[in-house]
């Protein structure tokens, strides 16, 4: 794949799924950059904000098996990775595994946090080693292997916050925000006619590994290393050079697979824009959605009402370029 | 050819590195010295420290240090590039571009594309301007700042003033020595011309510095005779003859009583101040007395009577004219009285009785007020006495012969003189004999140069002096 085709791809797509979704053109960027680095992505965005309808759109465009998995305080592992059932083949009764909505290129975990953390953490091994472990047997899951989760931020009650490993695992953390005026009229307008778009399939799972290959392939600068480090290490208030906001407001800070996730998406953004190399620019506009789940902030930022991304923009504005 | 572009524009940005950062370490080094040689002149002059010159050589210290220091602050190629690269706006392409060759081929797709990308887009940039000029705007404008404001401070407006109160001093400085030539007054002169020119040029220090020596050298190198020289050039017996006209009638009784020679001699030393007068009444006084004095001995009195009624409608006119020697008087005055106090037994005439003077009235030389308590000393030429405040010395009086006692005189003031006389007068004609008056006059002698600093030479010379009187058969 030429660095062309990689930009002609991602444009064909974003046009696809302009076919259904109106604006939201930041967050479908970052989707697809989770999707070129072979990333999970966590979703939030308060309900009817067609979540659930970009993610499935977006398997119909590039041709990837899709499986949405409702997410309950009942839900069991099993009920995701799949379990060992006894059938009877020519008269031997045998188990024999029976695959979970897990074994599908996307899997939509659709509202993630109302599940136990048991059941959550079935998800771990699927999502860091793209296999299923059951009853000693491992079972590799088709690639690219995504996980695209959706969180409500606003009914809280009875829900189980993810814990940091999880979260950890998650390339990106995208925020889905209210359509403006124009863009919620035409929502309207598409959504109380009879309007039905019909998707273009655009490119398969190993076109995504191809331009996975060659994201990898873009040069990074050491400076540009060298910043990616800085802001990750500055998001530690463990560390001697933290600053004032950090070390009072942030529990922990990001884990190196900040840092990665920050040179990857880079990479990839840097490639989509039609540039050979990766930027401080690049990193700087991945930062909110790369860090902004891995930073554990305090009680106090809680009571305060910091968020992560405030954290952020003061650590990218401290740094400068 | 595309990564040759690369790399040689790497290179010269490299080099335009080490270039600005040696002019910049070389100028802030020349900088610092330039200023620090001139505080430490300035230093030198204000706190009159004398430093010898080799002190100044500690201005190359920065220099030195700088330049020793240059190669640490020379930035290293990569950090030159990266600079370039973010001042040219070119997003870290060209430093990725610099790495990627530095690693060599075989290049990737991307790495090929990105070569290809930098070279087009560093075509038409110059490694000249590559890199941002150096911050040091700030720091560069105070320590010019700073360096102009040393090299103009003498030059600025306020000082003229001072310069217009020094100059008519100086120059009546030099008046007083114009008629006096020797070696010594030669130098003192030539320091004094110094000083004119350096006020005239602003240089108030060093100004003060050449008169300082000037009056040293006044004060401890000029001979007795060269100071009595000074003092006749000078208009303080014009100035005596002023204050001691007015409403001073014992002084209109000397005059009248002057021997013809006395007269004469008078009328010579009147001639000569005359010529230094602007046309006024007092010249015309003073003409008309030098001439009286001259020709007709009996008008002396009627002319001197009229003189001293013109002189208080000129009285600015006289003490201007002795204002001069009023303010060189005062250096002069432990000199003049140690003199004074050495050469007062000299006169065989003299008289054991003593008085009191006092003196009321305002000095404009020294713009204070001064009341005192001062002795006189009876001239031996005709007994009559002449207040002696302590104050005044003058080395000869008109009166006197060339080889007379110098006498001793108030200072003039306005108000009026007042003398008081106590103890007993000593008629003309009358001797003591000098042994009975001499432990009195060492003792006077010796108390004044207690009382007031002398310079070592003059305390010899006077103890000296009363040892060859006490050795005397």
């Amino acid at each position: 794949m030429t660095p062309e085709e990689f930009t002609q791809t991602l444009e064909q797509i974003r046009y696809e799924l302009a076919k259904v979704i109106v604006g939201q053109e930041e967050v479908i960027s970052h989707l697809l950059i989770c999707l070129v680095a072979r990333g999970h992505a966590l979703i939030e965005g308060v309900p009817g904000l067609g979540k659930t309808l970009m993610i499935k759109s977006i398997s119909q465009v590039l041709d990837l098996q899709f499986s949405r998995i409702q997410f309950t305080p009942d839900l069991m592992p099993a009920d995701i990775t799949g379990t060992l059932v006894l059938q009877e083949d020519l008269g031997r009764r045998q188990f024999s595994f029976q695959q979970g909505p897990i074994f599908a290129h996307l899997v939509l975990a659709d509202e993630v946090n109302r599940a136990t953390p048991k059941t959550q953490s079935a998800l771990l091994e699927a999502m860091q080693e793209g296999t299923v472990t059951v009853a000693r047997q491992t079972y590799t899951l088709p690639q690219p292997f995504y996980v695209f989760a959706t969180e409500n931020p606003i009914e809280m009650e009875g829900t189980y916050p993810l814990p940091e490993a999880q979260l950890d695992r998650f390339l990106l953390k995208i925020l889905i925000d209210y359509p403006n005026d124009r863009q919620m009229i035409e929502v309207l307008s598409r959504t109380t006619s009879t309007y039905f778009a019909e998707f273009q399939r655009i490119a398969d799972a190993q076109t995504l590994l191809d331009m996975n290959h060659l994201a990898r392939e873009v040069p990074v600068a050491q400076a540009v290393y060298e910043y990616a480090t800085e802001i990750v290490e500055a998001s530690r208030p463990q560390q001697n050079k933290s600053w004032e906001t950090v070390r009072r407001f942030v529990r922990y800070g990001s884990s190196p697979r900040g840092a990665q996730a920050l040179i990857t998406c880079a990479k990839i953004r840097a490639l989509a824009q039609g540039r050979f190399h990766a930027s401080r620019e690049d990193i700087k506009q991945v930062a909110l959605p790369t860090l902004r789940h891995r930073l554990l902030l305090n009680y106090e930022a809680q009571v305060e009402g910091i968020t992560a991304d405030q954290i952020i923009g003061k650590i990218i504005e401290r740094l400068g370029v | 050819m595309n990564e040759e572009a690369i790399f040689f524009f790497c290179q010269n940005v490299a080099r335009q590195a080490r270039k600005q950062a040696v002019l910049l370490n070389s100028g802030t080094g020349l900088m610092i010295s330039a200023l620090s040689l001139v505080l430490l002149f300035w230093i030198n002059k204000i706190f009159q420290l004398a430093l010898p010159w080799p002190i100044y050589l500690l201005s190359i210290v920065p220099v030195a240090a700088l330049m020793a220091w240059w190669p640490q602050r020379i930035p290293k190629p990569t950090y030159a590039i990266a600079t370039a690269d973010r001042h040219l706006g070119l997003n870290e392409r060209l430093v990725t571009a610099n790495e990627v060759l530095s690693h060599g081929q075989p290049f990737n797709i991307l790495e090929q594309r990105l070569v290809t990308d930098t070279a087009q887009a560093i075509r038409e940039l110059s490694p000249q301007r590559a890199l941002p000029a150096p911050s040091i705007r700030l720091p560069a404008i105070l320590l010019s700042a700073t360096l102009v404001l040393f090299l103009v401070l003498p030059y600025l407006p306020s000082i003229p003033p001072a310069r217009n109160a020094m100059l008519p001093q100086i120059e009546s400085l030099l008046r007083q020595f114009e008629q006096l030539e020797s070696p010594q007054t030669q130098t003192i002169r030539w320091k004094l011309l110094q000083a004119k020119r350096l006020i005239e040029q602003s240089r108030q220090m060093e100004a003060g510095q050449a008169l300082e020596e000037a009056q040293v050298l006044t004060r401890q190198g000029l001979t007795a005779d060269e100071q009595a020289q000074r003092m006749l050039g000078q208009t303080t017996s014009l100035e005596f003859l002023a204050g001691g006209l007015d409403g001073n009638q014992d002084l209109l009784q000397q005059l009248s009583s002057l021997t013809p020679a006395e007269q004469t001699r008078l009328a010579t030393m009147l001639q000569n101040e005359m010529t230094k007068l602007p046309d006024g009444a007092i010249k015309t006084g003073l003409e008309r007395l030098e001439k009286a004095l001259r020709q007709k001995p009996g008008q002396v009195s009627s002319e001197t009577k009229s003189l001293s009624e013109v002189i208080p409608l000129e009285r600015a006119l006289v003490r201007d004219l002795g204002q001069a020697v009023a303010d060189w008087r005062s250096g002069e005055n432990m000199t003049a009285n140690a003199e004074a106090a050495a050469a007062a037994p000299a006169g065989t005439e003299v008289q054991p009785g003593s008085g009191l003077g006092t003196q009321g009235g305002v000095n404009r030389g020294q713009g204070e007020q001064q009341e005192g308590r001062g002795e006189y000393i009876q001239t031996p030429a005709n007994g009559q006495e002449t207040p002696a405040s302590g104050f005044i010395y003058v080395p000869r009086d008109f009166r006197m012969s060339e080889t007379s006692q110098p006498l001793v005189l108030p200072r003039i003031g306005e108000g009026q003189m007042q003398l008081v006389s106590e103890g007993e007068s000593i008629s003309e004609g009358s001797f003591t004999d000098y042994r009975d008056v001499l432990p009195a006059y060492e003792r006077k002698a010796s108390d004044q140069m207690v009382r007031q600093a002398f310079p070592p030479q003059l305390e010899d010379l006077v103890a000296r002096y009363f040892q060859s009187l006490e050795q005397t058969p």
